[in-house]
Protein backbone atom coordinates (compact mmCIF):
# COMPACT_ATOMS: atom_id res chain seq x y z
CA UNK A 1 0.00 0.00 0.00
CA UNK A 2 1.60 3.60 -0.96
CA UNK A 3 2.46 5.60 1.76
CA UNK A 4 0.05 8.58 2.60
CA UNK A 5 1.71 11.54 -0.02
CA UNK A 6 2.40 13.68 3.00
CA UNK A 7 4.46 11.34 4.86
CA UNK A 8 6.53 11.00 1.76
CA UNK A 9 7.07 14.80 1.46
CA UNK A 10 7.80 15.22 5.03
CA UNK A 11 10.13 12.84 5.19
CA UNK A 12 12.08 14.33 2.07
CA UNK A 13 11.66 17.22 3.75
CA UNK A 14 13.56 16.24 6.99
CA UNK A 15 16.62 14.93 4.72
CA UNK A 16 16.42 17.96 2.48
CA UNK A 17 17.19 20.19 6.70
CA UNK A 18 19.26 17.47 7.56
CA UNK A 19 21.06 17.87 4.01
CA UNK A 20 21.05 21.91 5.04
CA UNK A 21 22.57 21.32 8.53
CA UNK A 22 25.28 19.07 7.19
CA UNK A 23 26.36 21.19 4.84
CA UNK A 24 26.82 24.09 6.89
CA UNK A 25 28.59 22.31 9.53
CA UNK A 26 30.71 20.15 7.08
CA UNK A 27 31.97 23.40 5.60
CA UNK A 28 31.58 26.33 7.59
CA UNK A 29 35.54 27.89 8.14
CA UNK A 30 35.72 25.77 11.59
CA UNK A 31 35.51 27.50 14.50
CA UNK A 32 36.48 24.92 16.91
CA UNK A 33 37.53 21.44 16.60
CA UNK A 34 41.42 20.05 16.66
CA UNK A 35 44.63 22.38 16.12
CA UNK A 36 46.49 21.28 12.70
CA UNK A 37 49.74 22.57 14.43
CA UNK A 38 51.54 20.05 17.15
CA UNK A 39 50.93 20.58 21.20
CA UNK A 40 52.77 18.78 23.64
CA UNK A 41 52.28 17.48 27.02
CA UNK A 42 55.06 19.76 28.20
CA UNK A 43 55.54 22.36 26.41
CA UNK A 44 59.24 23.60 26.34
CA UNK A 45 60.33 27.11 27.70
CA UNK A 46 62.14 29.67 26.28
CA UNK A 47 61.00 32.76 27.79
CA UNK A 48 64.18 32.99 29.97
CA UNK A 49 66.10 33.36 26.59
CA UNK A 50 66.73 36.73 24.54
CA UNK A 51 68.81 37.73 21.39
CA UNK A 52 69.75 40.72 20.24
CA UNK A 53 66.74 42.81 18.27
CA UNK A 54 68.04 44.69 14.83
CA UNK A 55 66.37 47.96 14.62
CA UNK A 56 66.56 50.09 11.29
CA UNK A 57 68.74 53.57 12.06
CA UNK A 58 68.87 52.66 15.90
CA UNK A 59 71.53 50.48 17.86
CA UNK A 60 70.14 46.86 18.43
CA UNK A 61 68.43 45.80 21.42
CA UNK A 62 67.41 42.88 23.26
CA UNK A 63 64.33 40.36 22.46
CA UNK A 64 62.81 37.72 24.81
CA UNK A 65 61.25 34.98 23.46
CA UNK A 66 57.98 36.01 25.21
CA UNK A 67 54.66 37.18 23.56
CA UNK A 68 53.30 40.53 24.67
CA UNK A 69 50.45 40.20 27.44
CA UNK A 70 47.20 38.47 25.92
CA UNK A 71 48.99 38.13 22.94
CA UNK A 72 50.95 35.09 20.67
CA UNK A 73 54.51 34.94 19.27
CA UNK A 74 55.93 33.60 16.34
CA UNK A 75 59.14 32.29 15.63
CA UNK A 76 61.03 30.91 12.77
CA UNK A 77 64.76 30.57 12.27
CA UNK A 78 66.04 31.19 8.83
CA UNK A 79 68.33 32.92 6.64
CA UNK A 80 67.59 36.03 3.79
CA UNK A 81 69.73 34.37 1.15
CA UNK A 82 66.56 31.77 1.67
CA UNK A 83 65.13 31.74 -1.74
CA UNK A 84 61.39 29.35 -0.77
CA UNK A 85 61.20 28.21 2.81
CA UNK A 86 61.63 31.47 4.41
CA UNK A 87 59.80 33.93 2.21
CA UNK A 88 56.59 31.19 1.89
CA UNK A 89 56.51 30.72 5.20
CA UNK A 90 56.55 34.07 6.47
CA UNK A 91 54.08 35.31 2.81
CA UNK A 92 51.79 32.16 4.30
CA UNK A 93 51.73 34.08 8.08
CA UNK A 94 51.05 36.94 6.39
CA UNK A 95 48.03 35.85 4.68
CA UNK A 96 46.57 33.79 7.63
CA UNK A 97 47.09 37.32 10.45
CA UNK A 98 44.70 38.51 7.06
CA UNK A 99 42.44 35.78 7.60
CA UNK A 100 42.36 36.10 11.31
CA UNK A 101 40.71 39.44 11.51
CA UNK A 102 41.52 42.38 13.97
CA UNK A 103 43.00 39.51 16.31
CA UNK A 104 46.12 39.14 14.29
CA UNK A 105 47.42 42.11 15.57
CA UNK A 106 48.27 40.18 19.23
CA UNK A 107 50.41 37.94 17.17
CA UNK A 108 54.07 39.38 16.47
CA UNK A 109 56.77 37.80 14.55
CA UNK A 110 60.23 37.21 15.31
CA UNK A 111 62.60 36.23 12.38
CA UNK A 112 66.09 34.13 13.49
CA UNK A 113 68.81 34.25 11.08
CA UNK A 114 70.61 30.76 11.48
CA UNK A 115 73.59 32.65 9.21
CA UNK A 116 74.37 35.81 11.14
CA UNK A 117 77.93 35.81 8.83
CA UNK A 118 75.85 36.71 6.02
CA UNK A 119 72.92 37.99 7.60
CA UNK A 120 73.71 41.36 9.05
CA UNK A 121 71.38 43.42 11.64
CA UNK A 122 70.19 45.99 8.62
CA UNK A 123 69.86 43.66 6.24
CA UNK A 124 67.72 41.49 8.86
CA UNK A 125 65.56 44.53 9.66
CA UNK A 126 65.39 45.41 5.68
CA UNK A 127 63.96 42.02 4.76
CA UNK A 128 61.56 41.28 7.62
CA UNK A 129 59.99 44.72 7.68
CA UNK A 130 59.48 43.93 3.99
CA UNK A 131 56.66 41.36 5.53
CA UNK A 132 55.72 42.69 8.42
CA UNK A 133 55.37 46.24 10.40
CA UNK A 134 56.71 46.09 13.81
CA UNK A 135 58.12 42.07 13.46
CA UNK A 136 61.01 41.18 15.73
CA UNK A 137 64.63 40.30 13.38
CA UNK A 138 66.80 39.04 15.19
CA UNK A 139 70.89 38.46 15.00
CA UNK A 140 72.96 35.58 17.39
CA UNK A 141 76.09 37.51 18.54
CA UNK A 142 77.52 34.23 18.96
CA UNK A 143 76.88 30.46 17.57
CA UNK A 144 76.87 29.37 21.00
CA UNK A 145 73.75 31.57 21.37
CA UNK A 146 71.89 30.80 18.53
CA UNK A 147 72.61 26.44 19.59
CA UNK A 148 71.10 27.45 22.93
CA UNK A 149 68.03 29.25 21.44
CA UNK A 150 68.00 26.85 18.81
CA UNK A 151 67.92 23.93 21.02
CA UNK A 152 65.51 25.03 23.41
CA UNK A 153 63.46 25.28 20.88
CA UNK A 154 64.25 21.76 19.53
CA UNK A 155 65.20 23.50 16.14
CA UNK A 156 68.78 23.03 14.57
CA UNK A 157 70.82 24.65 11.28
CA UNK A 158 74.64 24.36 9.32
CA UNK A 159 75.96 26.58 7.08
CA UNK A 160 78.54 25.17 4.97
CA UNK A 161 80.41 27.36 2.46
CA UNK A 162 81.21 24.90 -0.60
CA UNK A 163 84.38 24.86 -2.76
CA UNK A 164 82.58 26.80 -5.41
CA UNK A 165 81.50 29.80 -2.82
CA UNK A 166 78.03 28.93 -2.97
CA UNK A 167 76.68 28.25 0.75
CA UNK A 168 74.70 25.25 1.99
CA UNK A 169 72.10 26.45 4.52
CA UNK A 170 70.17 22.77 6.02
CA UNK A 171 67.53 24.55 8.87
CA UNK A 172 64.65 23.53 10.82
CA UNK A 173 61.37 25.02 9.79
CA UNK A 174 59.08 24.53 11.94
CA UNK A 175 57.24 27.72 12.99
CA UNK A 176 56.57 28.01 16.42
CA UNK A 177 54.09 29.71 18.76
CA UNK A 178 55.30 31.02 22.23
CA UNK A 179 52.13 32.63 24.76
CA UNK A 180 53.30 35.27 27.41
CA UNK A 181 55.02 33.25 29.37
CA UNK A 182 57.39 31.62 27.23
CA UNK A 183 56.01 28.48 26.61
CA UNK A 184 55.71 27.27 23.09
CA UNK A 185 51.89 26.33 22.59
CA UNK A 186 52.50 24.99 19.40
CA UNK A 187 54.53 24.07 16.29
CA UNK A 188 53.24 24.49 12.69
CA UNK A 189 55.32 22.07 10.22
CA UNK A 190 56.53 23.88 6.64
CA UNK A 191 54.17 23.88 4.66
CA UNK A 192 51.52 24.29 6.75
CA UNK A 193 48.59 26.33 5.09
CA UNK A 194 47.26 30.19 5.83
CA UNK A 195 44.08 28.89 6.22
CA UNK A 196 45.31 26.25 8.57
CA UNK A 197 47.38 28.77 10.60
CA UNK A 198 44.05 31.42 11.02
CA UNK A 199 42.25 28.29 12.42
CA UNK A 200 44.78 27.67 14.93
CA UNK A 201 45.46 30.96 15.98
CA UNK A 202 41.76 31.57 16.53
CA UNK A 203 41.68 29.16 18.70
CA UNK A 204 44.76 30.09 20.53
CA UNK A 205 43.89 33.66 20.68
CA UNK A 206 40.11 32.91 21.77
CA UNK A 207 41.75 31.10 25.13
CA UNK A 208 43.68 34.10 25.61
CA UNK A 209 42.00 37.32 26.90
CA UNK A 210 42.72 40.19 24.62
CA UNK A 211 45.20 41.72 27.51
CA UNK A 212 46.74 45.25 27.63
CA UNK A 213 46.70 46.16 23.79
CA UNK B 1 2.03 24.49 0.14
CA UNK B 2 4.21 21.38 0.79
CA UNK B 3 5.30 21.32 -2.06
CA UNK B 4 6.48 24.47 -2.06
CA UNK B 5 7.75 24.46 1.07
CA UNK B 6 10.06 21.25 -0.02
CA UNK B 7 11.62 23.05 -2.84
CA UNK B 8 12.43 25.96 -0.71
CA UNK B 9 14.13 23.49 2.13
CA UNK B 10 16.37 21.62 -1.09
CA UNK B 11 17.14 24.99 -2.44
CA UNK B 12 17.94 26.14 1.15
CA UNK B 13 20.17 23.13 1.39
CA UNK B 14 21.96 23.52 -1.83
CA UNK B 15 22.75 26.94 -1.23
CA UNK B 16 24.39 26.49 2.17
CA UNK B 17 26.33 23.79 0.58
CA UNK B 18 27.60 26.06 -2.15
CA UNK B 19 28.16 29.00 0.22
CA UNK B 20 29.93 27.47 3.13
CA UNK B 21 32.39 25.29 0.63
CA UNK B 22 32.91 29.00 -1.27
CA UNK B 23 36.41 29.58 -0.40
CA UNK B 24 37.22 33.48 -0.87
CA UNK B 25 40.56 32.50 -1.15
CA UNK B 26 40.82 30.36 -4.17
CA UNK B 27 43.59 27.77 -4.82
CA UNK B 28 43.64 28.10 -8.44
CA UNK B 29 46.31 29.69 -9.74
CA UNK B 30 45.17 33.57 -10.54
CA UNK B 31 46.04 35.00 -13.60
CA UNK B 32 47.39 32.08 -14.70
CA UNK B 33 50.01 32.66 -17.64
CA UNK B 34 48.24 31.12 -20.75
CA UNK B 35 50.82 27.74 -21.40
CA UNK B 36 53.06 28.83 -24.18
CA UNK B 37 53.94 25.65 -25.50
CA UNK B 38 54.95 23.71 -28.81
CA UNK B 39 54.08 20.02 -29.20
CA UNK B 40 56.93 19.39 -27.16
CA UNK B 41 56.82 20.85 -23.18
CA UNK B 42 54.16 23.00 -21.98
CA UNK B 43 55.06 25.61 -19.89
CA UNK B 44 52.53 26.64 -17.15
CA UNK B 45 51.82 29.30 -14.81
CA UNK B 46 55.39 29.97 -14.57
CA UNK B 47 56.02 33.36 -12.46
CA UNK B 48 59.23 34.75 -10.16
CA UNK B 49 58.07 35.68 -6.45
CA UNK B 50 59.03 39.57 -5.61
CA UNK B 51 62.51 38.87 -3.66
CA UNK B 52 62.33 40.85 -0.17
CA UNK B 53 64.62 43.86 -0.07
CA UNK B 54 68.15 43.00 0.77
CA UNK B 55 67.54 38.92 -0.33
CA UNK B 56 70.33 38.30 -3.16
CA UNK B 57 68.60 35.41 -4.32
CA UNK B 58 65.33 34.77 -6.12
CA UNK B 59 63.17 31.97 -7.04
CA UNK B 60 60.87 31.28 -9.73
CA UNK B 61 57.65 28.42 -10.14
CA UNK B 62 56.08 26.91 -12.76
CA UNK B 63 54.65 23.57 -14.29
CA UNK B 64 56.53 21.42 -17.18
CA UNK B 65 54.60 19.12 -19.54
CA UNK B 66 55.98 17.02 -21.90
CA UNK B 67 54.02 15.48 -24.76
CA UNK B 68 57.05 12.59 -25.38
CA UNK B 69 59.41 12.61 -22.62
CA UNK B 70 62.57 15.26 -21.93
CA UNK B 71 64.75 16.36 -20.03
CA UNK B 72 65.23 19.71 -18.78
CA UNK B 73 69.07 20.52 -18.92
CA UNK B 74 69.80 24.43 -18.37
CA UNK B 75 68.36 27.29 -16.98
CA UNK B 76 69.56 30.72 -17.54
CA UNK B 77 68.28 34.58 -17.48
CA UNK B 78 69.49 37.65 -18.75
CA UNK B 79 72.82 38.61 -16.70
CA UNK B 80 70.67 41.93 -16.28
CA UNK B 81 68.36 39.85 -14.13
CA UNK B 82 70.90 37.21 -11.50
CA UNK B 83 74.35 36.31 -11.73
CA UNK B 84 72.91 32.47 -12.45
CA UNK B 85 70.63 30.23 -12.15
CA UNK B 86 70.17 26.77 -11.30
CA UNK B 87 66.74 23.92 -10.20
CA UNK B 88 66.93 23.14 -7.09
CA UNK B 89 65.15 20.53 -4.97
CA UNK B 90 64.10 20.91 -0.93
CA UNK B 91 64.75 17.54 0.71
CA UNK B 92 64.22 16.97 4.26
CA UNK B 93 67.15 15.29 5.74
CA UNK B 94 67.62 12.99 8.38
CA UNK B 95 67.63 15.67 10.99
CA UNK B 96 64.31 17.13 10.00
CA UNK B 97 65.95 19.74 8.58
CA UNK B 98 65.06 21.48 4.95
CA UNK B 99 67.98 21.15 2.42
CA UNK B 100 68.54 22.29 -0.81
CA UNK B 101 69.87 20.36 -3.49
CA UNK B 102 70.81 21.52 -7.03
CA UNK B 103 69.30 19.46 -9.71
CA UNK B 104 71.87 19.24 -12.45
CA UNK B 105 69.09 17.85 -15.27
CA UNK B 106 65.35 17.48 -14.55
CA UNK B 107 63.77 14.65 -16.20
CA UNK B 108 60.49 15.44 -17.71
CA UNK B 109 58.57 12.10 -18.18
CA UNK B 110 55.99 11.46 -21.00
CA UNK B 111 52.29 13.53 -20.49
CA UNK B 112 53.44 14.06 -16.67
CA UNK B 113 53.73 17.07 -15.01
CA UNK B 114 56.68 18.54 -13.54
CA UNK B 115 55.66 20.74 -10.54
CA UNK B 116 57.96 23.67 -9.22
CA UNK B 117 56.31 24.73 -6.30
CA UNK B 118 57.42 26.38 -2.76
CA UNK B 119 58.78 23.53 -1.15
CA UNK B 120 59.27 21.29 -3.50
CA UNK B 121 61.88 22.57 -6.61
CA UNK B 122 62.01 26.07 -8.27
CA UNK B 123 64.44 27.99 -10.28
CA UNK B 124 67.11 29.18 -8.24
CA UNK B 125 68.32 33.22 -9.35
CA UNK B 126 71.66 33.74 -7.50
CA UNK B 127 72.98 37.69 -7.22
CA UNK B 128 70.23 39.25 -7.89
CA UNK B 129 70.95 42.20 -9.71
CA UNK B 130 68.36 44.14 -8.73
CA UNK B 131 65.04 43.28 -6.51
CA UNK B 132 62.33 41.34 -8.48
CA UNK B 133 59.36 43.97 -8.30
CA UNK B 134 55.91 42.33 -8.72
CA UNK B 135 54.40 43.40 -12.00
CA UNK B 136 57.79 43.49 -13.81
CA UNK B 137 58.91 40.19 -16.12
CA UNK B 138 62.08 38.74 -16.84
CA UNK B 139 62.98 36.34 -19.76
CA UNK B 140 64.20 32.34 -18.84
CA UNK B 141 65.38 30.27 -20.91
CA UNK B 142 65.06 26.95 -20.99
CA UNK B 143 67.01 24.37 -22.59
CA UNK B 144 66.19 20.66 -23.66
CA UNK B 145 67.95 17.14 -24.27
CA UNK B 146 66.46 16.72 -27.40
CA UNK B 147 67.75 20.18 -28.71
CA UNK B 148 64.69 22.71 -27.59
CA UNK B 149 65.69 26.09 -26.46
CA UNK B 150 62.53 27.99 -25.20
CA UNK B 151 62.46 31.65 -24.25
CA UNK B 152 59.74 32.41 -21.60
CA UNK B 153 58.54 35.58 -20.08
CA UNK B 154 58.26 35.34 -16.47
CA UNK B 155 55.98 37.73 -14.84
CA UNK B 156 56.67 38.34 -11.25
CA UNK B 157 54.17 38.32 -8.81
CA UNK B 158 52.98 36.50 -5.54
CA UNK B 159 52.29 33.34 -5.14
Amino acid sequence: MPRPTFVRRLTLAAAALLLAAASLFACAPRAGGPLVGHTRAIPKQVGNLSMAEARTGLPDTTFSFRARPGGLLFVFFGFTHCPDLCPTTLGDLRRALRKAGPDGSRVEVAFVTVDPGRDSSETMARYLGSFFVGGHPLRPDTNEQLLAVQAAFGAASSVTRKANGDFDVAHTAVGYLVDERGAVVLEWDYGTTPADMAHDLRILLSRTPGGSR
Amino acid sequence: MTRRLLTLLVSVALMAGALSCSRPESTLPMASEAAVGDAAVTLTDFHARPSPPGASVGAIFGTLLSGGGDTLIAVSVPATVAGRAEIHRMVQNAAGQMEMHAVPWLALPEDAPVELAPGGMHVMLFDLVGPLVAGEKLTLTLRFRTGGERLLEVPVRED
